[in-house]
């Protein structure tokens, strides 16, 4: 059964890479193409043919999309068109780590925030908390973005010199970035995790669970989030997709090593083979957040029979 | 003379919403002995499960519940004890079934991990110890393999058996009294009959009391030693369960008894009382049933009749009861 | 793409909230930042395009490759003039067509490559000119090199197809690309190699690289002064690059950064903020160019444009109040243009005037009395974050006197995608000329017949050109250069705007910097201020 759940979904994995692929490719070349970018000031037409000779842009482009194809197959994403042409794959490496990382802990905080947040504004309906929750994550899902950080940028570190304003390295340089990209999510947790759990304390086993004598902790906390946690997870594959897009503008902002500013540069640079690889990858990223999304669901739930939802 | 374990003095239990009050239950006095089984009957909306959460002082709170009276348990009144102190109560000493197996259990915990916890809220003992209990207290209620079962999860058994499982959770830390709450209702009736003499067995084997409440007669029948009939919030007539039924003093119970399904009655032509129970929130001043009682009259319109003892054991609140025949 | 203009609008917005904020707040007091030792930090926008091969990186100057590499002949970056660099000396040859250097002896390459030859000239310029070759300058080196000789070891001779005496300031001096690098070592370790560890003769190596991210360099050797500079004034320098503005501007107020370029719009909370601004001076040039009138190549041109007529273009210059524009986009700074970009040649071509009635007569005499529609498209580049604003200010200008412009926003490299294919003949853009160190290098971008980037060209321009290039008589070269200059302000080739600068910023620690404006920016020869705070 897992077998073929599994299996399945990395069917669906593959047919949607291989669209998306294809969309890519698309909207690349009819934006505009990269030779010009390659060429001087004081290039002539002569000079404009060599270098799409040398780039294979001057085949059909069906013919550039199948030998795109066939190299991604082979594990080769091209190679950049831009300086030293470093192979794409290897740039992506580079730099998925770091996002990964700042994802990761934005994610954590996220939930380390927003679950108890929604958790207090759940047990404290229509009062203070709950009000105060609720006024946290209105302003979390109505903040851009950038304007929050380059405020919490401008008072933390011009103005009160606590944290580097940018860059990566040290666990002080995770602060900035990683707090901007979680307020979102912190907010749609929030929000998630008090609709559901205003609808669960009102089922029959939770109050079997009060009858058992259990202490009130006990029944919001295990039994009545851990029930609320399932439509949040359901959402966990937006709220990734949500950072990976966020990160575009969050990496730009804080200059963070990441795939998002590696995709910023590449699409500013028209460098296709690099936003090639990284709408793949992040494709393929969000395909498998998903994957991992459903799993967790499952096993959170064990309700959920695989292969028939 | 048997021991009293549970007495419910004039009890209140108040809902407050939008500025006005819902009277659930309604000066309800009631007693339940040791080893002895008492039933509520009533129609549905008439307080009686709101009557069982009362006691195990667990109206929802959203409800914003105002509850007075006493609930005197083994002589200490409930009402004033502290929600530490409720807390071992509950489970510990009184404990309940809910209306529905099917939403009773928690879905994503298994069987076991969900009686475990019963016991230990209750019980320091090992993890060990609790899975053994767990494990004997599935066999208990008859549930076949319960070495392999309880490690199932709710979703994996069927609907009989998750009612027996929540018998098993509800009797795991061996309360003195439980309160079932219409415990057969959405069962087929084989099953009904089954868990209803497993109800029964284990009151016997434990030596506890158990208050039944049900809208059924032929539940009464089969399992009460006495019962009260409740009528929007109150209680219109106590008596054992004999008496009940061949000599039923209020005109409500006797109505209620002409409605139920009788084998000699032809499909479709049920008898049923006309006209419909009151608000809670616009309760009539005088006695609640009279504007549906054949027999009422003007006083019955003035005042709500007292509690009268008409023969031992059996009270009424009816200013002019039925003939005893 | 839609997306990434969105993208960078925000991050526009997002820079103005910042520095609003800097503005509207009193400053705190400006730290050096706790880095260690004599560490030099340049935030840049971007270091995408990056390489460590002289001939691999397209049109943009490498800052860093300066420091790293070195030039056969430099340029003082007070008068101008040429000095000696890794050529003592050199000659040109009477017919303008052959140019001789003489290797300065005893300058070694790094780690024990051995000493610069007239070998490592030649293999450096074919591999400038070479097929694979993508740098700037390279198309135009490799029509006009004939062939490089080496007659003995210390001796170079390049032999050009056809004559130019402003060959070296066009081609050889550090505002260019042609650095020279080691045969041997590039010959013995290969071009990727060489790339990722490179070896020069310059002040500097490279310690650490994160591609795109930033680039260590520390000095090469520590034990003796540089033969060029002396002992530079760190130890080390890092270019970070911070593709948002505010972020650069924060680093600097932080201490995180030294030096970082600035727009013009930041330059009043740079100011405010305690820190110092360079103006990179006539560096470069807003400028609308005007689509589909290269007559030379096919699809080029576009004769039913409006603008195709001369005094349609008068006119879209004369209705623009460009003073107007120079002081309130560009602080004051910089002069109204006659010229699509800046040379000193063309500072006496007189500039059109503000005259919008002018502007309304030639429209109506040329056949529009009513006007017509123009499509304006306009994006940012570094230089060049104000084209937009100004795109704004020239459409409110030429509706003023009846054309309805509709402004698009583009981004630069779709735009010159399409304009250097022959698709972008029936609109307007705004864009910016660069400075040169020989302005026929500009000249023959903007208005060769044979440039698939010229915004205007047709025979006349092609007879200008030919005859520039084989002057052999720098002042009368000079006098051809201001008549072409005339020529192409009275043809009003493009619309002209102003000659502008090109700012940057620096933290309290930058004491003196010797930029030069061709965006030469010396930063290995910064000294510093042992101050912290100014």
């Amino acid at each position: 059964m897992m077998l073929s759940f599994i299996s399945k979904r990395f069917g669906e994995m593959a047919v949607a890479l291989l669209l998306m692929s294809v969309v890519v490719f698309l909207l690349g070349r009819m934006t505009g193409d990269p030779v010009a970018l390659l060429l001087s000031d004081y290039s002539t037409p002569q000079d404009q043919a060599r270098v799409e000779r040398e780039l294979g842009l001057d085949q059909p482009l069906v013919e550039q999309y199948g030998a795109f194809i066939v190299n991604v197959f082979k594990g080769e994403l091209g190679n950049s068109i831009m300086g030293d042409q470093s192979p794409a794959a290897e740039l992506i490496l580079e730099r998925f780590p770091a996002s990964l990382q700042l994802a990761g802990v934005a994610l954590l905080i996220s939930f380390l925030i927003g679950v108890p947040l929604g958790v207090v504004a759940a047990t404290h309906r229509g009062k203070t908390l709950d009000f105060a929750a609720r006024l946290v994550a209105l302003i979390g899902q109505s903040v851009p973005i950038f304007w929050l950080g380059i405020m919490l940028m401008y008072l933390f570190s011009v103005r009160l010199h606590l944290l580097p304003t940018s860059g990566y390295g040290t666990a002080a340089h995770f602060v900035l970035p990683a707090a901007t990209m979680s307020l979102f999510t912190i907010a749609a947790v929030t929000r998630l995790v008090r609709a559901s759990m205003v609808d669960i304390l009102n089922a029959e086993y939770i109050k079997l669970a009060r009858i058992k004598g259990l202490p009130e902790s006990v029944v919001i906390w295990k039994h009545a989030l851990r029930n609320s946690l399932i439509p949040v997870l359901t959402f966990m594959g937006s709220f990734f997709a949500n950072m990976i897009t966020g990160a575009v503008v969050i990496e730009t902002v804080f200059a963070w090593p990441g795939i998002g500013r590696l995709a910023y540069e590449a699409i500013l640079n028209r460098d296709f083979p690099v936003i090639q690889a990284v709408v793949l990858f992040m494709t393929a990223l969000f395909i498998g957040a998903n994957l991992v999304v459903d799993l967790l669901y499952a096993w959170v739930d064990p309700r959920i029979r695989y292969g028939r939802r | 003379m048997a021991k009293r374990l549970l007495e419910v003095e004039n009890l209140k239990t108040y809902f407050r919403s939008q500025g006005q009050v819902f009277r659930a239950i309604d000066e309800v006095s009631l007693h339940v002995d040791e080893n002895e089984t008492l039933g509520i009957v009533g129609e549905s909306g008439s307080g009686k499960s709101t009557l069982g959460l009362s006691i195990l002082r667990l109206v929802p709170a959203a409800r914003n519940p105002l509850i007075a009276g006493r609930i005197l348990f083994e002589g200490r009144n409930l009402l004033t004890l502290s929600e530490r102190e409720m807390r071992s109560i509950r489970g510990g000493e009184i404990s309940m079934i809910l209306q529905d197996p099917m939403t009773s259990l928690n879905p994503v915990f298994t069987l076991g991990a969900q009686i475990e916890e019963a016991i230990l809220a209750h019980k320091k003992t090992g993890a060990q110890n609790a899975r053994s209990a767990a494990i004997e207290a599935l066999r208990q209620v008859r549930i076949a393999a319960p070495e392999t079962r309880v490690d199932s999860y709710p979703h994996q058994i069927s609907g009989g058996m998750r009612q027996r499982v929540v018998g098993a959770i509800a009797l795991a830390s061996r309360p003195r009294l439980l309160i079932a709450d219409e415990p057969t209702t959405s069962l087929d009736v084989t099953l009904q009959a089954q868990y209803l003499q497993l109800l029964k067995d284990l009151r016997a084997a434990h030596g506890m009391s158990l208050i039944l409440i049900t809208h059924d007669f032929g539940v009464v029948a089969r399992m009460c030693d006495r019962v009260a009939v409740m009528y929007a919030g109150s209680i219109v007539e106590t008596a054992p369960v004999r008496e009940i039924f061949h000599r039923p003093r209020h005109w409500y119970t006797a109505a209620l008894l002409a409605s139920m399904p009788k084998l000699d009655h032809p499909r479709g032509h049920l008898p049923t009382i006309d006209g419909a129970p009151p608000r809670l929130n616009d309760l009539p001043s005088g006695c609640k049933f009279a504007p549906r009682c054949a027999q009422a009259q003007s006083t019955c319109f003035m005042q709500m009749p007292e509690r009268q003892i008409i023969s031992p054991g059996h009270d009424i609140r009816c200013w002019y009861p039925r003939e005893a025949t | 793409m839609a997306v990434t203009s969105a993208i960078i609008g925000r991050l526009k917005m997002a820079a103005l909230i910042l520095l609003m904020g800097l503005i509207g707040l009193p400053s705190p007091s400006l730290s050096a930042g706790a880095r260690d030792g004599r560490q030099l930090v340049v935030a840049m926008a971007s270091l995408q395009n990056e390489t460590f091969l002289p001939w691999n990186g397209g049109g943009n100057r490498k800052f860093y490759l300066d420091t790293i590499y070195e030039y056969l002949v430099y340029l003082d970056p007070v008068t101008d003039a040429l000095v000696p660099g890794l050529a003592e000396r050199w000659e040109m040859s009477a017919d303008g067509r052959s140019y001789t250097f003489w290797i300065r002896p005893g300058i070694a390459f790094h780690e024990g490559w051995g000493e610069v030859t007239a070998a490592d000239v030649k293999y450096s310029v074919e591999r400038m000119i070479g097929p694979r070759s993508i740098a700037g300058p390279s198309s135009s080196l490799r029509k006009l090199i004939r062939d490089v000789t080496t007659p003995s070891p210390n001796l170079v001779t390049i032999t050009l197809n056809t004559p130019d005496i402003e060959f070296i300031r066009g081609y050889i001096v550090n505002a260019n690309q042609l650095s020279i690098v080691s045969k041997t070592y590039i010959e013995t370790v290969g071009d990727q190699k060489a790339n990722a560890h490179p070896i020069g003769t310059g002040p500097f190596t490279l310690a650490e690289r994160k591609r795109g991210l930033n680039i260590t360099l520390r000095v090469a050797d520590a034990a003796k002064p540089h033969w060029r500079i002396g002992r530079p004034a760190m130890d080390a320098i890092v270019f970070k690059s911070a593709p948002e503005e505010a972020t650069r501007i924060a680093m600097l107020y932080t201490g995180e950064a030294d030096l970082a370029p600035v727009n013009y719009d930041s330059l009043s909370a740079v100011k405010r903020a305690g820190l110092s601004i360079h103006l990179f001076k006539d560096s470069w040039s807003p400028v609308v160019r005007l689509g589909g009138l290269v007559e030379t190549l096919p699809g080029f041109y576009n004769p039913k444009v409006p603008w195709a007529k001369k005094k349609v273009r008068q006119a879209l210059n004369y209705a623009i109040d460009k003073e107007a524009i120079l002081k309130h986009i560009f602080h004051g700074l910089g002069r109204v243009a006659s010229s699509d970009f800046p040379a000193d040649e063309w500072r006496d071509v007189a500039t059109y005037p503000y005259d919008p009635d002018q502007a309304r007569r030639l429209l109506a005499e040329a056949g529009y009395p009513d006007g017509f529609d123009i499509t304006l498209k306009t994006f940012t580049t570094v230089p060049g974050a104000e084209l937009p604003i100004v795109a704004e200010a020239v459409a409110l200008y030429w509706q003023a006197v009846g054309i309805k412009v509709n402004i698009v926003p583009v981004d630069w490299n779709s735009l010159r995608a399409a304009s250097t294919t022959g698709n972008a003949t029936d609109y307007v853009w705004t864009h910016r000329g660069l400075s040169f160190p020989s302005p026929l290098t500009g000249l023959q971008a903007g208005f060769s017949p044979a440039s698939v980037f010229a915004s205007y060209a047709n025979d006349q321009t092609g007879q200008w050109l030919e005859r520039i290039g084989t002057e052999l008589d720098p002042a009368r070269r000079r006098m051809l250069i201001h008549d072409m200059g005339q020529f192409l302000r009275d043809e009003a080739a493009a619309v002209f705007i102003v000659i502008a600068h090109d700012p940057w910023a620096s933290g309290p620690r930058i004491a003196r910097w010797p930029f030069i404006r061709y965006q030469v920016t010396n930063i290995d020869q910064i000294t510093l201020s042992d101050g912290r705070a100014p």
